[in-house]
């Protein structure tokens, strides 16, 4: 008899001791989970530290690069002094392709801004719409950095007036 | 005090047979158990070696990317501050640049009917800025018309005087560059 009680004694503290470790098991993996959300969330705020760094690398290289763009921009539309000019001969030419007489041209050169020089100039023209605005086309269309300011356009009874402020940008 | 214990089976003797039954049934029962708990704990354990792996991986990766941005980021600011001013110069005269008093002029001829003639006309190369006109128009009806297409374009007219038959109006609207 004695023999049985010490068995069910065996058997029940075994099946306790079971229970104990699957109820620890149990509690041990509910931290473990609780531990996992805290570094699913680590990670997510990795993730986007990773995002931003890529950003950034994209734009450290867009500025490395810049200097070289800004040197082929001022290659390819800022006008070199040198080639002011030649720049002036364009404008008569331009001038002369649309119909206009040479006419009085007034040039202004502003202050230096780096390497950059301002210079305005004024003149007045007159002839058709039509004329006009093809030279307005015709101006437009150079890719160097002069551009139309104002252009005033008066319409009399056979011809139009256009008086036109133009910039230009020159390289020192 | 004397404990007295009460046997209420019907025999002195335990019956083997099912005594064992019990016994094995219990004895699987924890088997059962212990080997969940083994099984559970073995497989999370694998994981959570695997995720502390990863964590400090992850760990020196992110210590390597924050000393990389803050190099990145000073040679950003070197270059803003050597360049900025150069940069700023370049994108306004493109802007400038960019910027078609041609097409100023085809939205005024699309706008403006045959009755309607332009006196006068102000252009301005500037992204806000406003093209100024006199115009003359025939009737009334013609000059409506041309109300209505400008009314979207901030369209604020300045004075309107009526003579025998025509009408001088004289008013200013804005057309946006990127509607160009």
């Amino acid at each position: 008899m004695k023999n049985y009680k010490t068995a069910v004694m065996a058997l029940l503290a075994l099946l306790a001791l079971s229970a104990a470790a699957c109820l620890f098991s149990f509690a041990y993996g509910a931290l473990q989970d609780r531990a996992q959300q805290g570094r699913l969330e680590r990670r997510a705020a990795a993730r986007l530290q990773q995002e931003e760094f890529r950003r950034l690398g994209a734009e450290h290289a867009d500025w490395k690069k810049l200097p070289a763009d800004l040197r082929q921009f001022r290659d390819r539309h800022i006008i070199s002094m040198d080639d002011f000019a030649a720049f002036r001969r364009e404008l008569n030419l331009c001038l002369d392709d649309n119909g206009f007489p040479a006419p009085d041209i007034s040039y202004k050169y502003g202050r230096s801004r780096g390497r950059l020089q301002k210079v305005t100039f004024q003149f007045t023209l007159n002839g058709s719409y039509r004329s006009l605005k093809k030279f307005i086309y015709d101006m437009e269309r150079k890719p160097r950095m002069q551009f139309f300011e104002t252009i005033e356009l008066k319409g009399g009874n056979d011809a139009v007036s256009g008086r036109f402020a133009m910039e230009a940008y020159l390289e020192d | 005090m004397r404990t007295l214990h009460y046997n209420l089976a019907r025999t002195r003797h335990v019956n083997g047979r099912a005594f064992a039954l019990r016994a094995a049934l219990l004895a699987l029962a924890a088997l059962l158990l212990g080997a969940l708990a083994v099984a559970n704990l073995a497989g999370r354990s694998g994981r959570y070696r695997l995720d502390r792996e990863q964590d400090s991986a992850g760990k020196r990766q992110l210590a390597s990317i924050a000393s990389e941005s803050g190099r990145l980021r000073r040679d950003i600011a070197a270059w803003k501050k050597s360049l900025g001013a150069e940069l700023a110069l370049a994108n306004s005269l493109i802007v400038r640049k960019s910027f078609s008093f041609v097409a100023q002029l085809d939205l005024l001829e699309k706008a403006s009917s045959p009755g309607i003639r332009v006196r006068q006309l102000t252009l301005e190369n500037a992204a806000s800025g406003r093209i100024a006109m006199a115009i003359s128009a025939r009737s009334l009806k013609e000059l409506f018309a041309l109300y209505r297409k400008l009314a979207a374009n901030e369209l604020v007219i300045k004075s309107e005087t009526q003579t025998q038959g025509e009408y001088h109006v004289n008013l200013s609207f804005k057309v946006p560059h990127e509607k160009l």
